[in-house]
């Protein structure tokens, strides 16, 4: 062990029980180290002379009551009350608000099932309405396809021209 | 016997007759610190009930994350902190302030010279220091109790015990025989 290191824990050594593998070290190391020996003894000295200052007077007679008379005045009780309600009503008001939050997510979630159900069910009955209203094509029910008349410039109207007799 | 914590618990609820146990079994404890802190009884008085009323209204808010003892010492520092910053410079501790004791043969002249002697040392440290030095060797609380009171790491405590008793074993060389 370094002086440093056993000068940093002499303090704990002198105050506290250090444990067996903390104390062994410094105890070896203090067998050898003559400066460290010194420190240790200076720092005993210094822990006496504090220990020596008088101590404090006793607690003060009737310290207790005077501690109690004032906890149960009036404007004590008042601060207590407010503070305590103050973390009540703080509480209270995270409550409503997480429960509000998951009320509104759940009624936001409603609303859009409820437009995608309705805009569904209407592109449905458009579709109902449009097929049963749409005129019978009797062309098209056996199976003709439409004829149309061929424009006058049309490779079609000449093969017509072509192939048709006159009556002159 | 209910646990302080158990005790705060109670208190949180709005019973007084827990927050009276409370005051007997640590009001040493507060007495003790405010008076080495201040070193006058009227402040230590004003300053010991402070903590206890203020631990009473904030009670419902007290998590038992460290020892009841090591919350009311931080309530306490804090207390003779604002107290010292607001009163004038001439109120530091009065090493006379502490209460003579009965004259006993060993109560000599010498005897009472080294107490003044240490007294006005640790009067005059720096007020982190002194703090630390106190609640170290008159407290007896442990490096994490310490640096959950003042609000530092444990290497921070370290710190600030090593440079105050350096500064005391300068101040009290002659009483060390250095």
């Amino acid at each position: 062990m370094r002086c440093d290191r056993a000068q940093a824990l002499m303090d704990r050594y002198v105050n506290e029980g250090l444990p067996l593998h903390e104390r062994e070290p410094i105890e070896n190391h203090l067998r050898d180290c003559r400066g460290c020996q010194q420190q240790l003894a200076t720092l005993r000295r210094l822990l006496a002379a504090l220990r020596s200052a008088p101590p404090p007077p006793p607690v003060p007679q009737g310290f207790v009551g005077r501690v109690m008379a004032r906890a149960k005045e009036p404007e004590a009780i008042v601060a207590r009350s407010k503070l305590v309600l103050s973390g009540v009503s703080r509480s209270a008001w995270k409550r409503f608000e997480f429960s509000a939050g998951i009320a509104v997510a759940l009624a936001a979630g409603l609303m859009v099932g409820m437009f995608i159900g309705y805009e569904t069910w209407r592109a449905d009955r458009q579709q109902e309405i449009a097929s049963a209203t749409r005129p019978a094509d009797p062309l098209a029910a056996s199976g003709f396809e439409y004829l149309v008349e061929p424009s006058e410039n049309s490779l079609a109207q000449a093969y017509l021209g072509l192939t048709t007799t006159s009556d002159r | 016997m209910r646990s302080d914590e158990e005790l705060m618990a109670e208190v949180a609820h709005g019973d007084l007759s827990a927050f009276e146990q409370l005051v007997r079994r640590h009001q040493a404890s507060a007495w003790n610190a405010a008076f080495r802190f201040l070193g006058n009884a009227d402040d230590a008085e004003d300053v010991a009930q402070e903590a206890f009323l203020r631990i009473l209204r904030a009670a419902h808010r007290y998590q038992p994350t460290a020892a009841f003892r090591t919350y009311l010492y931080r309530i306490v520092t804090r207390l003779c902190r604002d107290h010292r910053r607001k009163a004038s410079p001439s109120s530091c501790p009065n090493p006379d302030a502490a209460p003579s004791q009965d004259p006993s043969p060993e109560d000599c002249v010498v005897a009472r010279e080294e107490r003044r002697a240490v007294q006005e040392a640790l009067a005059s440290l720096p007020l982190k220091q002194r703090e630390a030095v106190i609640l170290r060797y008159y407290e007896s609380l442990s490096y994490a109790e310490i640096g959950a009171v003042m609000g530092v790491s444990r290497k921070g405590v370290e710190r600030l015990l090593a440079r105050g008793r350096a500064a005391l074993g300068t101040l009290l060389s002659r009483l060390l025989g250095n």
